[in-house]
């Protein structure tokens, strides 16, 4: 499903931050990246997920070669920073996971709703639904954007440091 | 000026109001969430500019309205776009009707009616930048 051969990532030309690096994944797989601070995990993943292109090697991603591919129903990406956003519910805020399915101009209807609702029942966060996200944990925050990112029902979850903020229980 | 320019930009940043909550987050996050960021603030900000820019071409222009109603009207009903839209719509009409009734009735000649926004306007929004906690910036 996924296949990365040789690739390659520098952000300065003549300065890759990786390369050589080959892996394949399956449906259905887990693959975890481990490594010291500042080593390129972060970088790998923001170019699995779309956001940054490899800059040499072969990279392929079922369903994302040709025509117009719609990123966010293939990858769901959680990213490792955290930022003050506006003061949108959390239900929102999960809910917002349903966007690539939906036109430019349609709104979430209620198979979309039944989805965000499975999404936090999944996670155990239903209780936090209309909570606002700034008034939220860390870890609870954290568990919102996975949510989002399940409710995306994309085919690769692209997760990055998913445990910060969690406590040893989760 | 209101029929051919006003209206059909409303109705496009209103029916595009479901995705105006993703540019909250970030161009990073919109992507990721398969939304053109750099695209869709283009056309909110040329769809708004020429709102106002109508409206100041009907009405003339009123200050203060602006920085105070949309915030005032966040504090009321939160962040989500879809009832941001809105509200500060309702809001700002309500607040120029009265004004301006103001503005007529106060003094025997008529008072500008930029004269009393602003009186309203400078203090109230001196006390909502105080609250600025409250979640809208």
């Amino acid at each position: 499903m996924l296949t990365v051969a040789d690739a390659a990532f520098a952000y300065r030309a003549g300065r890759p931050v990786f390369r050589n690096l080959s892996f394949g994944l399956e449906r259905g797989q887990v693959l975890c990246v481990l490594g010291p601070n500042g080593v390129g995990k972060s970088t790998l993943l923001r170019c699995l997920a779309g956001l940054d292109s490899f800059s040499a090697g072969t990279f392929h991603l079922e369903g994302l070669a040709g025509g117009r591919p719609n990123l966010g129903r293939i990858v769901g990406f959680v990213p490792q920073s955290e930022h003050s956003v506006f003061a949108f519910d959390a239900r929102t805020i999960v809910e917002m996971g349903r966007a690539p399915h939906l036109s430019w101009t349609a709104m979430p209807g209620p198979a979309d709703a039944a989805i965000v609702e499975q999404a936090m029942t999944r996670l155990g966060i239903t209780r936090l639904a209309s909570r606002l996200y700034p008034e939220l944990s860390g870890g609870e925050r954290q568990f919102v954007m996975i949510a989002r990112a399940l409710a995306q029902q994309s085919r690769l979850l692209v997760l990055d440091e998913p445990t910060s903020h969690l406590d040893f229980a989760n | 000026m209101l029929l051919a320019l006003f209206l059909p930009c409303a109705l496009v940043l209103w029916a595009l109001r479901g995705r105006l909550n993703l540019l909250a987050l970030g161009d990073d996050e919109a992507r990721s969430l398969g939304v053109n960021a750099t695209r869709l603030r283009l056309i909110v900000i040329l769809a708004s500019t020429l709102i106002a820019a109508s409206t100041v071409a009907v009405a003339g222009i009123i200050g203060w309205v602006g920085l105070v109603i949309p915030h005032a009207a966040r504090i009321l009903v939160g962040a989500d776009f879809r009832r941001v839209l809105p509200a500060p719509a309702a809001l700002g009409a309500c607040y120029l009707m009265l004004v301006d009734d103001l503005a007529r009735t106060l003094t025997s000649a008529e008072l500008p009616i930029g004269v009393l926004t602003t009186i309203v306007g400078a203090p109230v929004f001196a006390l909502l930048l105080r609250r600025s906690r409250l979640g809208w910036a």
